[in-house]
């Protein structure tokens, strides 16, 4: 029997605020791997620090809470260590794109099988409100004494300049809308990630679900014929321009959807397969390090090349 | 542009007698070693008393990168004729070995 | 009895490392031990680099100055070298550096430059090599003036046109003239560089070539030479190895199948020799499909990024491990903090440097130990191990492997810039990976469902399942038994309870033999304490103390957390008199013992110029610890 989104919840009491987008999010989250039948036991939650890497106690899987910011790294040393298992960052914009931006970048370099949901509700909601990464310039919210004097980033372009394979934006009050794209960011094979807008209505009083709601937009809805896949270089050619263009837009209108999923580049665990074959079949998790607790092989034999006869 | 007799006008050139590998454009001293280098006329190895009828003198000219092996420093034109005034050995570039990575440690 | 030292100087990439590894190549073909070490600038190209290497037919411990041998191969090396050089050896140079001076030597450190001048000027001489050579030739020593470039010539004479490899024979010809000024055999010469380039024709040719031009020229201008006897050595099959490379091989050996590193000197070259290696063939391996295992090796963006992926490996089950210095080692410390609250095995291998902040990059240092030990925030007990040589950092890797799985903790194991750049040769029973059998601890492949990844039991270890075996919450925040994060009091306090129970486990595990060892007679009044890399030199200087009727023993703290408080405390409750050696300001190990086992240690040695400690360093410190009754002597020797 198929499973249900139920099978994904814990016991655990969800701690977020009343009216957070997270919990929109959380049962997206559930309900697109309900559709995909992943066994939780074979399903990997990697989630840094913040209200929202807490979604790891909220989803059954077999699952690891970080430090902050370095959910990628976690989550990709677990991927290629036992590449079969579904590895999925949960994680808010400033574990993921501020104290952990470094490590974002490197995972786009890489092209691992993971996808990266990033809860981005442009504040640091756990430490009362400080401005996000993806806060715009000069806004002021309420809990800031001060406007914000840092830009933002927009982490769809910062995705696409780093490598991710598959770019896509979410709205976390559209849970279903929410769904597919999240199944799609899990199914794609290389490094995902889903920018999903989600209103902090206790700390970010000025992007809330009234000011999400009157920009977003469905870019399959403005446009029927859109089709982000990439499945070769002259696709690439044609079709980068106009997707770099929908990235760029943020402001009065917000568009929503899969941007871009490029299906002709190979993942780095492919990569490792091609340098040493046998590597998927008996990846590091899986591989044998010994017989009778002795090891597989000795100094003497393995490393000749470093043995003389005097 | 200054050009090397303009130098030599002016009293700072100091030509070796011959025309000999050592002051010859075509020629890059080794690095480490510059009383060997290569010839990049003939592609080989020569040394820095050797003479051939391509012979032709080096000068500080063009806007370009050459190298004092008196100093070890790769120059801009402005900076070469600072050091060529300066009595160093001027050249068009150094020869470095190509395999030299193995004579290298992390640093 | 044999024991002699030669240096080989040169400019950075001027062919001092193949220099190198040729003569401990002709020295294990003739039958000696060998230590062989580089010091170099954290320069590419061009800055001052030597090799310093010793060999002898007895047990090498550590290096010598002076040495019996320089071979400059330009000025800045004899300049560098002068004061290195013994009564009875001899430098090999080459005459066309003469009249360089060295206020004109573009590379050299500027107040090595002014200390020359210093010393030249006051004896009425500027600091040209012709005037080194005055000097050194007044104190007794041979010179050799090599007409290199004439000797060049010849080669480039006998074996045809001039071609591009004429320039990598100016090492042989300094080398060769010092080997067999030292009475090697050309033979040996020879099968060394045949060892060396024999896959490679077009450089093995001119270097042969180079090398007999050179030993003729030495033999009609200084007479034929007396033929060192062979070593005791021969007839073997030995290992030639550097510390990064036995700890990468004893890596590949202990079944570790993820390395993540950040490039940082000195602990790259270890990552880079599992790299190498990461395809290995295995026999006797019973799943059908596999003859060939892999290990995956990754440059990650940082250091933060290493500890945490290799963390993430080591969660599905894979032995993991990371290397760094200190610089990386310092970003690595949240991560080690969460691999004690989440309980994850992981091998940190720390190649410690000269500090602090970047410091010396290239140079030795022992400045890391109680930042290892007191690593990550909270309360972070960890196990650190410090080897003392190459063979124990080839057994220390193995079973700090163990120590991960078995006790699932960071293991930080301390190596050290002298041992990751010295060379050794080793037999192969000496090298023995049977003798540490491969442990896991308490794993469980299918815990089944309700399991408790934190469960509470008396020894403080839970059973481990790696992830994807069952659905479990590995967690760094306070947790319960399965992982869930928790702020309940009881809960907090039953988790640390059960982490300080692990520890003492670890600590009641380890066998005391593993923690320190007691060299030299136990009633000796005098006591020296140190930790990792100094161990050989240490004892080789306990040898020359002991010749000279001065009766010392040697405590070697090998594990340093756990602290092994009381049988250390046995040891130095008996001594009279404490000495600790340390290549660090503070007196690191001193503060450990001392706030461990109350014992004020009074006396110390120390070196603080970034270079190896020597066995005469610790002669020489002594000495004036017991003559002088000073407590506390800085050793400056080295160049």
């Amino acid at each position: 029997m198929a499973r249900s989104w139920l099978d994904y919840r814990t016991e655990a009491w969800v701690q977020w605020c009343p009216g957070c987008g997270d919990f929109g999010i959380l049962n997206s989250i559930h309900k697109a791997l309900a559709e995909l039948d992943i066994d939780p036991k074979r399903l990997v939650i990697v989630g840094g620090i913040g209200c929202s890497s807490r979604s790891v106690y909220y989803i059954r899987g077999s699952n690891v809470h970080t430090i902050h910011g370095r959910s990628i790294p976690v989550a990709s040393g677990i991927k290629l260590a036992n590449p079969e298992l579904t590895v999925i960052v949960v994680g808010g914009d400033g574990d993921i794109l501020g104290i952990g931006g470094g490590h974002f970048i490197a995972l786009g370099r890489r092209n691992i099988d993971i996808a990266v949901l990033i809860f981005d509700n442009a504040v640091y909601g756990l430490t009362k409100g400080q401005a996000g990464p993806t806060l715009p310039v000069w806004v002021k919210t309420k809990a800031l004494p001060y406007p914000n004097v840092q830009g933002n980033i927009n982490p769809l372009l910062l995705a696409f300049a780093s490598g991710y394979t598959f770019i896509a934006r979410g709205y976390a009050y559209h849970v279903n809308q929410l769904k597919d794209i999240v199944k799609a960011a899990i199914q794609h094979k290389g490094s995902a990630v889903v920018d999903i807008l989600q209103p902090c209505p206790t700390y970010n009083d000025y992007m809330t679900s009234e000011w999400y709601e009157k920009r977003i937009y469905y870019l399959k809805d403005e446009d029927p014929t859109w089709d982000p896949a990439i499945r070769s270089i002259d696709e690439y050619r044609v079709k980068a321009p106009r997707i770099v263009e929908k990235m760029l837009e943020f402001g009065d209108r917000i568009p929503l959807g899969i941007f871009y999923q490029d299906l002709t580049r190979e993942t780095l665990e492919d990569r490792f397969e091609k340098l040493t074959p046998g590597y998927l079949s008996s990846p590091p998790a899986k591989r044998p390090i010994s017989v009778d607790s002795k090891p597989l092989v000795h100094p003497f034999k393995l490393f000749k090349d470093k043995v003389l006869v005097t | 542009m200054i050009h090397i007799m303009s130098l030599a006008s002016r009293g700072s050139l100091k030509l070796s007698g011959k025309a000999s590998c050592a002051s010859c454009w075509n020629w890059l001293p080794h690095v480490h070693y510059p009383f060997i280098g290569y010839c990049s006329i003939w592609r080989v190895t020569t040394f820095d008393d050797y003479y051939c009828l391509n012979y032709e003198l080096v000068s500080v000219s063009g806007d370009r990168f050459y190298w004092c092996s008196t100093c070890k420093l790769r120059l801009t034109r402005d900076d070469a004729i600072i050091h060529w005034n300066g009595n160093h050995r001027i050249f068009r570039a150094a020869y470095v070995d190509p395999d030299v990575r193995e004579e290298l440690y992390e640093g | 009895m044999i024991d002699l030292n030669l240096i080989i100087g040169g400019p950075q990439g001027g062919g001092v490392e193949s220099a190198g590894q040729v003569v401990v190549k002709a020295i294990v073909l003739k039958g000696f031990n060998v230590l062989g070490t580089r010091e170099y600038h954290s320069n590419i190209m061009g800055a001052h680099s030597y090799y310093h290497v010793r060999f002898s037919d007895g047990i090498v411990r550590a290096l010598r100055l002076p040495v019996e041998s320089i071979v400059a191969l330009d000025a800045e090396s004899v300049l560098t070298h002068i004061n290195d050089l013994s009564e009875r050896g001899f430098l090999v140079y080459d005459i066309d550096t003469l009249s360089q001076d060295a206020t004109r030597i573009a590379s050299m450190e500027p107040s090595l430059r002014r200390r020359l001048r210093n010393t030249f000027n006051s004896l009425g001489l500027n600091p040209t090599v012709a005037n080194a050579i005055k000097i050194l030739e007044e104190k007794g020593v041979k010179t050799i003036g090599l007409p290199l470039k004439d000797l060049l010539k010849k080669v480039s004479a006998e074996i045809g046109a001039p071609i591009a490899s004429i320039a990598k024979t100016v090492n042989v010809i300094g080398i060769a003239s010092s080997l067999y000024m030292l009475g090697f055999e050309p033979e040996y010469i020879s099968k060394a560089l045949e060892l060396q380039f024999g896959n490679r024709p077009k450089i093995l040719k001119p270097n042969i070539t180079a090398a007999s031009i050179a030993i003729e020229y030495i033999e009609s201008n200084y007479g034929k030479r007396p033929i060192l006897q062979d070593g005791p050595h021969k007839g073997k099959r030995r290992m030639i190895t550097s510390g990064n490379e036995i700890v990468a091989m004893a890596k590949i050996i202990g079944g570790l199948s993820f390395e993540t590193f950040y490039p940082i000197t000195p602990a790259s070259d270890e990552a880079f020799h599992i790299e190498e290696n990461k395809y290995i063939e295995v026999e006797g391996v019973e799943k059908d499909s596999i003859d060939k295992l892999s290990i995956v090796v990754l440059q990650t963006e940082d250091e933060i990024s290493a500890i945490n992926m290799a963390i993430g490996a080591a969660l599905t089950g894979s032995r993991a491990a990371t290397s760094t210095s200190g610089p990386g080692f310092s970003l690595m410390n949240e991560a080690i903090s969460m691999a004690v609250e989440a309980e994850v095995p992981i091998l940190i291998s720390l190649w410690m440097r000269a500090g602090p902040s970047t410091g010396i990059a290239t140079r030795e240092g022992q400045q890391d130990l109680l930042h290892s030990i007191f690593s990550g925030h909270g309360d972070t007990p960890k196990i650190v191990i410090a080897s003392g040589d190459h063979i124990e950092a080839f057994y220390d890797t193995l079973k700090a492997m163990n120590w991960a799985e078995e006790f699932q903790t960071p293991v930080i194991h301390l190596l050290d810039k002298y041992l990751a750049s010295t060379i050794t040769v080793l037999d192969e029973p000496e090298i023995d990976p049977s003798i540490v059998d491969i442990r896991r601890g308490k794993r469980v492949e299918s815990p089944g469902d309700n399991y408790k990844r934190y469960e509470i039991t008396e020894d403080g270890l839970s059973p481990m399942a790696p992830l994807g075996s069952t659905t479990m919450i590995v967690s760094s925040l306070e947790h319960d038994e399965y992982g869930f994060a928790s702020e309940d009091p009881i809960d907090r306090e039953e988790m640390m309870k059960k982490r300080i129970r692990k520890f003492e486990t670890i600590a009641k595990s380890i066998p005391e033999s593993e923690k320190l060892v007691l060299h030299g007679d136990i009633d000796a009044r005098i006591t020296i304490i140190s930790f990792g890399s100094t161990k050989q030199a240490i004892l080789g200087a306990i040898e020359e103390l002991e010749k000279r009727g001065i009766k010392i023993n040697f405590l070697q703290f090998r594990i340093l957390s756990p602290f092994p408080s009381n049988s250390a405390l046995d040891v130095l409750s008996r001594s009279e008199r404490i000495i600790s050696v340390e290549s660090n300001a503070m007196g690191q190990l001193s503060l450990l013992v001392r706030a461990h086992t109350g014992v004020n240690i009074e006396y110390s040695i120390r070196k603080l110029n970034a270079r190896p400690l020597y066995d005469i360093d610790i002669v020489y410190g002594v000495e004036r610890i017991i003559k002088d009754n000073v407590k506390s002597v800085v050793v400056s020797s080295g160049s």
